[in-house]
């Protein structure tokens, strides 16, 4: 590989695209500039034809001066508006998005076997890049291989690398993802891509303001007739379609320059390193592996242009994505690579080899990152109102995620093993009850895998009892080692469920929400998906009043209060103009909440959210959330499909769902 | 002379003057740049001339057998250490960066020999002592051969960067020399010990 030459060729193209992004830059300003003039000459025709007394009617031409200026300046400033509002908010430091991936600083120091490598590989790409060396930091909950670069300058950058990355790489194919991550820093790649995005919110913007002024030609319709509403609704619609065009263009634009770096970046590592075969190793290690180098965070899709390989299943094919196909980025280093990722299938194991979810397909599909980022959004935005009494929530959240990552490490360890995992979920379902524990216990001994009932019986030696609101959490840890059970094994584990939560012959919200996270997330693979029957609110008014009872009686001591954390909810949703009425407790039996429920779920997605959004305000009406309040939160949110992450943060910055 | 020729030839005054700074400025950071990469090679060799005797020290435990390989480790090491002081304290005297040439590669065989019998001592491998040592000494090696290669890509920026045009035409006057490339005279001589477990 020529990698000097692939960098200047690299450089050279991605240079010719950031100057085609700036002729769209300036299309959209001749765009406005062609419209404007059209109607200003029709306006001149049409004055001169109707003049009195007559004049000749002469051809205005198409130069007009003051319309170009004002179109230039116009386009200009909301360019400017808007790239300096999303820098202000992109400013963030390097260390900022990094934790907000989840990651953990490694100390420089550190005498972890891994973590030791990692930071001298670090040194070894600053010395051969003379880039200073940046903070690492670690994420330890991504078992994906891959890395990232952040921060804007390069003294101030950090870089950020998957547990996954450590385990897996050997340690050349681990300096080839640095190396490329220094390249990143080097060549300045983050303020670029930065930049860019500035400019196309700038272009966005355009659109939002023309959608604007289209409504304000239709209110100001009726009124004085002064304010020409047809030329208004008319400047309003080519601003919409002129915003919209150039943000798809400039989105494109900007895609293939990303992609240019990630070549650049992939000839840099290769000069750093002088070893094409460790980076090459690294990507054919990540076309080898069935959840390629996906990141489960929900934050990784606003930084996926700064991971070493695609963080996302690309939605939209090839034109918008933000890495080159991972067979061409190999094909570039190494010439001779057939495409068979077959061979690369098996880690380089090193340390621990990671809990690879051999059977898990889709488990993070911008579906499922779009969902998370919506109910973010409804649980923040019914945060801020609770904000006015005292917001206990956001606390409990963030004390909930210091507890999970408080678990004792054999607990964890215990998660990532398909035998422990199963023995946790067992464990969360034994009975208080002495009689049922044991018959509990007896059906295990029969009907379980002699190894997780050993796993069990040492882990009930240790007297180690779960958080209560830690139980969901926890069985989500287990998620993916469950997912790799055969069939077999996972048709016996539910049918164990089963028995257990049925043992005390009733069946509680914890039992239900917890069979149903574990259907969906073992079973849904050859299930198919709830439809959706119910499109708005009013649809679902008889299932919403009986959910949102029982939860302001199970969360409210006395009917009184009860009734009034009932009411704040039923004032959230006062704009739906629902019939929701208030119902005893007799009324509300665990049957009917969970039919009630399993209704709500068939609804579509953005009512979900408005329900969740009402659930949250009707338990948090007292400003109290308990422990047990959130975990009653935690599992309708589940059963209702709409799983509230428990690391989101909330005091981060809102997810934009417009635009 | 008329006014606006006199503004014509502010202006392009002014400009040679800007141009003029970024040339400079683009310079002094390449030149910077190689220089430190070759400052890196010196704390480097020093950082393996420390990491040797931890690694002697752990491996005398197992290895009771192979005294004389030890010695023998730790004598090179000695050597080198001694032939890179004479060296800095001379760098203009090309025997003395001879005779550290000739104490590297000989304190390289011996460790490559220490290497290759350790294969015989499991327990040793296991070792987690070792284990960090080992990654310490490979790392060392891997900076070594890094900051020797750094030092000639950034030679190279630096040289194209000077004698590129317009460059060219004030690099000389604005006191930029040509930089010289690290040439190793003997490619065995030199090359850094594999360490590999």
């Amino acid at each position: 590989m020529d990698f000097f030459g692939s960098q200047e060729q690299a450089r050279k193209k991605s240079a010719q695209l950031v100057g085609l992004f700036a002729l769209a830059v300036l299309g959209i300003v001749a765009g406005v500039y062609g419209v404007l003039a059209t109607g200003y000459r029709e306006l001149l025709i049409h004055e001169m034809q109707t003049a009195y007394p007559p004049v000749r009617v002469v051809d205005p031409g198409w130069w007009f001066a003051d319309l170009f200026v004002g179109s230039l300046l116009g386009v200009g400033v909301l360019v400017l508006l808007g790239s300096g509002f999303k820098m202000l908010s992109l400013r963030a430091g390097g260390a900022a998005i990094a934790e907000s991936l989840g990651g953990v600083r490694i100390d420089p120091m550190t005498r972890d076997p891994g973590q030791r490598r990692l930071m001298n590989v670090v040194e070894e790409m600053a010395i051969a890049s003379g880039v200073p060396v940046p903070d690492v930091y670690l994420m330890a909950h991504e078992h994906q291989i891959n890395a990232f670069a952040a921060g804007f300058r390069a003294d101030h950058a950090v870089i950020g690398v998957t547990q996954g990355t450590l385990d897996q790489l050997s340690r050349e194919e681990l300096q080839g993802v640095i190396a490329h991550e220094f390249s990143h820093i080097l060549n300045g790649d983050m303020r670029l891509n930065m930049r860019l995005v500035g400019v196309l919110f700038g272009i966005l913007l355009i659109y939002i303001i023309g959608r604007v002024v289209i409504r304000m030609a239709f209110a100001g319709g009726g009124g004085g007739r002064k304010n020409h509403p047809v030329p208004l609704m008319a400047l309003g619609a080519v601003m919409i379609v002129l915003g919209y065009i150039g943000f798809l263009v400039g989105q494109m634009i900007k895609m293939a320059i990303s992609r240019q770096r990630e070549y650049l970046a992939d000839a840099a590592a290769v000069q750093f390193t002088r070893n094409p075969e460790g980076l090459a190793g690294a990507l054919k290690r990540i076309g080898g592996a069935s959840m390629r180098s996906y990141i489960a965070n929900p934050n990784a899709e606003e930084a996926s242009h700064m991971f070493f390989s695609s963080s996302a299943k690309a939605s939209f094919g090839s034109l918008l994505s933000t890495h080159p196909p991972l067979g061409e980025r190999i094909r570039r280093i190494d010439p001779g690579f057939d495409g068979d990722y077959s061979r690369f299938q098996a880690p380089a194991a090193r340390v621990a080899p990671p809990p690879v979810p051999a059977t898990a397909k889709k488990e993070e599909n911008k579906g499922e990152q779009w969902m998370r980022r919506a109910i973010l959004t409804s649980v923040l935005a019914t945060d801020r109102i609770m904000e006015s009494v005292g917001d206990p929530a956001r606390e409990h959240v963030a004390a909930a995620r210091t507890m999970l990552e408080g678990l004792p490490d054999t607990i964890r360890e215990m998660a990532r093993d398909p035998m422990g995992a199963r023995a946790l979920v067992y464990a969360v379902l034994l009975d208080d009850a002495a009689e049922v524990k044991e018959v509990q216990i007896s059906r295990l001994v029969e009907h379980a895998d002699p190894g997780v009932v050993q796993s069990l019986r040492a882990l009930l030696g240790t007297g180690w009892k779960p958080d209560l609101q830690l139980r969901l959490p926890m069985v989500d840890l287990c998620m993916p080692a469950l997912r790799s059970l055969s069939d077999e094994q996972r048709g016996r584990f539910m049918g164990n469920v089963e028995v257990l939560i049925h043992a005390d012959n009733q069946v509680d919200l914890f039992e239900f929400a917890l069979q149903a996270v574990l259907q969906r997330g073992l079973e849904a693979d050859g299930q198919p998906p709830v439809v959706t029957m119910v499109y708005n609110l009013k649809g679902v008014e008889q299932e919403l009043s009986v959910v949102l009872s029982k939860l302001a009686q199970a969360g409210h001591g006395d009917e009184a209060e009860g009734k009034k954390a009932f009411g704040k909810a039923v004032d959230l949703l006062a704009d739906a103009d629902l019939g929701l009425s208030w119902r005893e407790g007799s009324e509300v039996s665990m049957d009917a909440f969970r039919e009630a429920l399993s209704g709500l779920a068939a609804s579509a997605m953005k009512v979900r959210k408005q329900v969740l959004a009402a659930c949250l305000t009707c338990l948090s009406a007292d400003g109290v959330a308990t422990a047990k309040e959130v975990e009653i939160f935690r599992c309708v949110a589940a059963v209702i499909d709409c799983p509230v992450p428990l690391w989101m943060q909330s005091g981060e910055e809102l997810p934009q769902l417009e635009a | 002379m008329n006014i606006p020729g006199t503004w014509i030839v502010v202006g392009v005054l002014a400009a040679l003057a800007f141009l003029l700074i970024g040339i400079y400025n683009k310079l002094v950071a390449l030149r910077n740049r190689f220089k430190n990469a070759f400052a890196q090679i010196d704390v480097q060799l020093k950082r393996r001339y420390d990491l040797i005797p931890n690694l002697v020290e752990v491996a005398k435990g197992y290895m009771k057998h192979e005294r004389e390989t030890l010695e023998a480790v730790i004598n090179a090491r000695n050597a080198a250490v001694n032939a890179a002081s004479a060296a800095a304290a001379h760098p203009e005297d090309g025997e003395a960066i001879k005779k550290l040439a000739g104490a590297e590669s000989a304190l390289g065989g011996t460790l490559g020999r220490l290497f290759a019998l350790s294969e015989a001592y499991p327990d040793l491998k296991a070792n987690q002592n070792m284990m960090q040592l080992t990654e310490e000494l490979t790392t060392t090696e891997n900076r070594i051969s890094f900051a020797r290669q750094s030092y000639n890509d950034s030679v190279m920026q630096y040289n194209i960067a000077r004698e590129t045009f317009p460059a060219v035409v004030f690099a000389g006057m604005l006191g930029f020399r040509a930089a010289e490339l690290l040439q190793i005279e003997n490619p065995q001589e030199r090359e850094a010990v594999k360490v590999s477990f």
